[in-house]
């Protein structure tokens, strides 16, 4: 049986997948830790003293800001480093574009 | 207040002529280019700063500027975890499809998110499902978007004699033509000076024009709200002062009252929604509009909200004592009240989760509702067709990378910014609860007031007017660029010439407009639960079908039609469920699940089921959208 030829995966297509995976594994990260941190400690008891840092509940600040601004680095560091550049096509004017399917669609 | 006033007036005239010769500005660069290119998409030609700032712009909608004000105010830094997902939103909606999708659009020369998908499965039927789910969700989105629009600029307005005149003329012209007569004339006037705005430079200028002022309007937000940010610590002593003073707050009563004179009156008497009422020792705000009726001496029952934090008490008694607070003398009987379901009587609610509710006993935000609140902020986003067609305008890959920098980092800075900001209002402007909408441009103005700098209302007020005009342009570009290309250029004329395509797309562009004005001439009851539906709807239908469009090469037309009908299902079965359980046009949260999720789950589970049973998908598709068919054989 004769396998038939299948050019090389897209590198785009290759590379995007890559970066979408590792997208939900830093979301899921944050949805834990801002989540997680809040149920444990952000429900506070009528008896519970506030305690705060930075003037915010401290609930807030680690369950929130800190989580906020490793988000923001982490956001950075990937889109800087880790999404990978390409050279995307060119696209034609979108009427020449649409005269052209047409003109493909009335000759075949 | 007129000089605020005047200032706002003068803030929006000047606004107004910035976006006209923004939009003039790129008329004349759009130029000798591909018109339908340029119009709809601005010739995928957007930089970082451009393509950042219309993607951060158009997400911000005027929700951020309205509504999250108010639910700080009414529920307190619980709305911190409640917004905690917009961290990882930049990332999520732009790196999620960005890339890819952007590849294919260029590969394939599609200008809008229906074609996107018609083209990736050379399928007409994919093409028409996705316009018409996508025409029918919009139209709600947008009619909220010119209300919001029309309301923001009537207060803005309001106490302006110029404006007031205005407003007569206006009722005088409209009093006898039908439908137009139910509009209130302030707001009718607003609506249309809003929409007249947005409709002439979205035609004039095309995307183009909608990006660049989506730019200026992204800018005019980030400088509003960080001079609010500055002005409301300054005035509440800091940070841990407003945190302590909010610790010791005690969610306000919601009732009924009756309002009595000692004598009678000999003319009709009214007062105004949001006067305070001193009695006994108690302080209560008016919710209504109130009349001692000529002869009578006293009201029938008005909506009132009666303060329960004693320094909230203590600080309103002594601004009457001063005189910087009119007292009306008025007796009040109290005839209902209505405590908070979850919060009532207690200290700590605002700095503590739930947070405060008055209709729901679990309090504002069950941890259940953050966690569906994580998943549906960024998701949702992501889904967003408007979010997606902005992601086909970057020029490379490069400007792509930055600009998630450039919206993470402005993200930070705005939405931590307005949580503490109306914490601060909180504390600095009671009673507010009457009119929760109206807590931002309120704050704004006692903010410049007690600043001695009123004429600085204006641009503050600036912001949330910004908001909502740089989700409209966008919307209405949307819906226009569906019908124009994806209907008639793909069903009626494939071959139209560059002229008609033209007429057509301004055409549409004007009607839609004004469709959209005639339909929110009188609103419907339930506008805000029609944003909500909307918002939904397209996530539940565009989500899914995108996301195994671009990365699953067996993905295929009929999953694709399957998955958008399985998401918009959904969602229409569970807004049907929610309004005969609850009575609400809202969507049922199934086992206390968002109903978001469910929607993804039934589009997913539609998609794999007809995947499952359908054909394999077109091996030529495959290889064009999978593989680099550019390489070598060797």
């Amino acid at each position: 049986m004769v396998q038939k030829y299948a050019p090389p995966v897209d590198p785009v297509f290759e590379s995007s997948l890559r970066e979408l995976k590792w997208i939900f594994v830093i979301w899921l990260v944050h949805f834990v830790w801002v989540v997680g941190y809040c149920y444990a400690f952000g429900y506070l008891t009528p008896e519970t003293a506030l305690t705060t840092v930075i003037g915010m509940p401290s609930w807030v600040f680690w369950g929130v800001f800190v989580p906020w601004i490793s988000a923001t680095v982490v956001s950075t560091w990937f889109a800087l480093t880790q999404i990978e550049d390409h050279d995307l096509p060119d696209a034609l004017p979108a009427t020449v574009a649409n005269k052209s399917d047409t003109q493909i669609g009335s000759g075949s | 207040m007129s000089e605020g006033s005047t200032a706002a007036l003068l803030t929006f005239a000047g606004y107004t002529l910035s976006v006209f010769v923004l939009a003039i500005l790129s008329n004349r660069v759009g130029k000798g280019k591909d018109f339908v290119g340029e119009y709809f998409l601005g010739s995928r030609s957007f930089g970082v700063w451009a393509f950042a700032l219309t993607f951060a712009a158009t997400n911000a909608s005027g929700g951020s500027f309205t509504g999250f004000p108010a639910l700080i105010y009414t529920h307190g830094w619980t709305l911190a975890l409640w917004i905690a997902a917009y961290m990882v939103m930049p990332l999520v909606s732009m790196a999620l499809i960005g890339k890819r999708m952007n590849q294919i659009a260029r590969k394939t020369n599609a200008l809008t998110i229906p074609e996107v998908l018609r083209a990736r499965f050379d399928s007409s039927a994919v093409g028409l499902v996705a316009t018409s789910l996508l025409i029918f969700f919009m139209f709600f989105y947008l009619l909220a978007q010119f209300k919001a629009g029309g309301i923001i600029l009537s207060t803005l307005f309001s106490d302006e004699p110029l404006f007031q005149s205005a407003v007569s003329f206006v009722r005088q012209t409209t009093m006898n033509i039908p439908w137009v007569n139910q509009a209130e004339p302030d707001y009718l006037l607003c609506l249309i000076l809003f929409a007249g705005a947005v409709i002439v430079y979205v035609v004039y200028g095309g995307f183009r024009a909608v990006v660049w002022t989506d730019v200026m309007q992204g800018i005019v937000m980030f400088i509003g709200v960080i001079l609010m940010l500055g002005m409301a610590l300054w005035q509440v002593g800091g940070l841990e002062a407003a945190t302590r003073k909010l610790e010791k707050m005690i969610p306000p009563e919601h009732g009924t009252a009756i309002l009595s004179t000692a004598s009678a009156s000999n003319v009709d008497q009214t007062y105004a929604k949001g006067t305070w009422l001193f009695d006994s020792g108690n302080v209560f705000r008016l919710g209504e509009l109130a009349t001692i009726s000529k002869g009578k001496s006293s009201t029938e029952p008005v909506k009132i909200l009666k303060i329960t934090t004693p320094f909230e008490i203590e600080e309103l008694n002594s601004k009457r004592e001063s005189g910087r607070i009119a007292d009306t003398g008025l007796r009040v009987k109290e005839t209902k009240r209505e405590a908070y379901e979850y919060g009532a009587g207690q200290t700590g609610t605002y700095v503590s989760n739930p947070g405060p509710d008055s209709a729901n006993e679990l309090g504002f935000l069950a941890v259940g509702t953050a966690i569906s609140f994580f998943i549906f902020w960024p998701f949702a986003a992501t889904g967003q067709p408007s979010n997606m067609v902005r992601l086909l305008s970057f020029k490379d890959t490069r400007t792509l990378r930055y600009s998630i920098v450039t919206v993470a980092i402005y993200y930070s800075i705005i939405y931590f910014a307005l949580i503490i900001i109306f914490c601060c209002a909180r504390v600095l402007m009671p009673g507010m609860e009457i009119a929760p909408d109206q807590t931002m441009p309120a704050f704004a103005a006692q903010l410049t007031q007690d600043a001695g700098i009123p004429w600085l209302a204006g641009l503050l007020v600036a912001a949330p007017f910004a908001a909502v005009m740089s989700s409209v342009d966008s919307f209405l570009l949307v819906v226009s660029s569906a019908v124009v290309r994806d209907i008639y250029q793909q069903h009626v004329d494939r071959q139209a010439p560059e002229k008609m395509i033209k007429i057509l797309s301004y055409s549409v562009t004007v009607i839609v407009g004004v469709l959209a004005v005639l339909c929110v001439l009188n609103p419907p009851q339930y506008l805000q639960d029609l944003i909500v539906f909307a918002t939904g709807g397209l996530a539940a239908c565009f989500l899914i079908p995108m996301l195994l469009s671009l990365y699953w090469p067996r993905m295929t037309a009929n999953a694709t039609i399957a998955a958008m009908l399985g998401g918009t299902g959904m969602h229409m079965g569970l807004t049907c469920w929610g309004y005969l359980a609850n009575k609400e046009f809202r969507a049922y949260s199934f086992l206390g699940v968002n109903p978001f999720i469910w929607d993804l789950v039934g589009s997913l589970a539609v998609a794999l089921i007809v995947i499952a049973i359908g054909p394999k998908p077109n091996r030529d598709l495959v290889l064009k959208f999978f593989h680099d068919t550019s390489a070598g054989r060797g």
